[in-house]
């Protein structure tokens, strides 16, 4: 890029810059939201060698050196706003579609505990609860052997029916546990 | 007599058909799709980690030049690590749909040891209550009975597998093509705000940029004054020059030394930023190839199940691997 020199000369190309750029922007905004972030950033890399490449007449000059650099902080700032708006847009139509996102998620979760019930049908599991909710039972059991007097003969009886009862139901735990 | 017969008839024809029908059902082997998910949920997690520490570097770079738009980035950065959260937690379902759909083929397999497990552990509770006899008999009975239910589990676990895929594959599919769009748009905010850090280091460098330039433009029209070129002025012609000549060149050279070390400094950023955008871009874009090998692979998937043919679900791999290496590259630099 060639050098603007003295305040005259860069006012000028940052005037066609700025008008170069809004027409541009118009057209791509009509094409794709690509289009609209490739002269973004074209007009972006223009403005910052504009700071570059500006010069004054006169280094010496002190008036006309900061003349410039009013130009140039207006030019910094102008690509500033123009990638803070692309992220702006950006980030925006990311948060646009977290709702639809949550969305998918929730059915596919759904499907997972759909799989779920699947695979623990498959597994035979619901036999293994139906094993597990009879420990009540069986500890029920327990405490009516405890009660039972085992020096009477028919009490005792019932006793030893019931330990077989017990032994039997822990082992049918046991083997059903493999189950998951 | 002609009754037991019958039966055993009907029971062999039965068990026949069964293996008949076990046969032609296969469970496929979806280990490398679960962990290929696994892999594409961190590569999408490592997109977004890439996306947010460019904004951060947007953010730090803008406050060290104290712009007013350091708060929009801090505030696009917070917006966007806030939703990308949803991303992650999306692909964690996908990886939890993986793992589900494993778990059915898992079932399916071991249908023959669930089945003696309870089958085995009821007859000898039973056995104990006195319902039914023990011995042989018995055991015969949940040998085989183990046995049918064991091809009975592999046939339901692949129906259910075809059932679930082809219930979920279109939502999937819109799933993909969303977070697809996604990364398109983390994309666009990566490289908008590496530019903006990458644009500051140059505002921030401008003034040596213009002092380094003007001082080797005067350097240049000094020597085209004398009739020198930079050569002759390297090898001493100076000699040649009067005093005043040789004062005002050496006078250039100086300011051109001094301003070399800040020179070198700003190139050894702006090349950083510009390594760390290029494997940030590397990130996102293999993140976007593996999404899309992903979905193909749940397609295929669907596909195999109906055609009773394995998925082909070898190539997923490879995209995620190569996703973990320029992962540990980005976060080297």
């Amino acid at each position: 890029m060639s050098t603007f020199v003295g305040f005259e000369a860069c006012e000028k190309e940052l005037r066609r810059i700025i008008n170069e750029t809004r027409t541009s922007m118009r057209a791509a905004q009509s094409v794709s939201e690509d289009e609209v972030a490739r002269v973004r950033m074209e007009a972006g890399d223009k403005l910052i060698e504009f700071t570059e490449n500006s010069r004054p007449k006169d280094f010496d000059d002190a008036v006309e050196a900061s003349q410039i650099d009013r130009l140039d902080d207006l030019a910094i700032n102008l690509m500033r706003d123009l990638n803070a708006a692309g992220v702006s847009e950006a980030v925006g139509r990311i948060m646009e579609r977290t709702a639809e996102l949550n969305q998918l998620s929730k059915s596919i979760r759904k499907e997972i505990a759909h799989n779920e019930t699947r695979a623990r049908s498959i597994r035979l599991t619901g036999i293994k609860e139906a094993i597990d909710s009879m420990s009540e039972l069986i500890n029920a059991a327990k405490n009516a052997k405890d009660v039972l007097d085992p020096s009477v003969t028919d009490e005792a009886m019932v006793r030893t029916r019931i330990e077989r009862l017990v032994k039997s139901f822990s082992d049918l735990q046991k083997a059903v546990s493999v189950l998951g | 007599m002609i009754r037991t017969r019958s039966t055993g008839q009907h029971f062999v024809v039965f068990m026949v058909a069964l293996v008949w029908l076990g046969g032609c059902a296969s469970l496929p082997d979806l280990s490398s799709y679960t962990s290929s998910t696994i892999r594409l949920q961190s590569a999408i997690d490592s997109s977004g980690q890439v996306v947010l520490a460019s904004l951060n570097s947007a953010k730090k770079a803008l406050e060290a030049a104290k712009a007013t738009q350091a708060a929009t980035y801090k505030k696009h950065a917070g917006d966007f690590e806030r939703h990308w959260k949803a991303r992650v937690a999306a692909m964690d379902a996908l990886v939890a749909y993986a793992r589900s759909l494993e778990e059915i083929a898992a079932s399916g397999r071991s249908g023959s040891k669930s089945a003696k497990a309870v089958a085995g552990a009821v007859t000898s509770f039973a056995e104990s209550l006195g319902v039914v006899p023990g011995g042989q008999i018995v055991g015969v009975a949940t040998d085989a009975a183990a046995f049918v239910y064991g091809q009975i589990a592999i046939i339901r676990a692949a129906r259910s597998l075809q059932e679930s895929i082809d219930a979920t594959t279109p939502v999937l599919e819109r799933l993909v093509q969303v977070i697809d769009k996604d990364l398109d748009d983390a994309r666009k905010a990566f490289v908008y705000a590496s530019d903006a850090t990458k644009k500051e280091l140059r505002v921030d460098y401008g003034h040596t940029k213009k002092a380094w330039e003007v001082l080797v433009d005067r350097r240049r029209e000094r020597l085209e004054r004398l009739h020198l070129t930079l050569a002759d002025e390297k090898v001493s012609v100076v000699s040649a020059l009067n005093a005043t000549e040789r004062e005002e060149l050496e006078e250039i050279e100086r300011r051109l030394l001094a301003v070399e070390p800040e020179w070198l400094r700003y190139q050894t950023k702006l090349a950083a930023i510009q390594d760390r955008e290029d494997a940030g871009m590397e990130i996102i874009s293999a993140s976007q190839t593996a999404l899309q090998d992903w979905i193909h692979a749940q397609k295929d998937l669907a596909a195999s199940a109906g055609q009773r043919r394995p998925a082909r679900l070898d190539g997923l791999a490879d995209a995620v691997v190569e996703i973990r290496s320029l992962v540990e590259r980005w976060r080297n630099l």
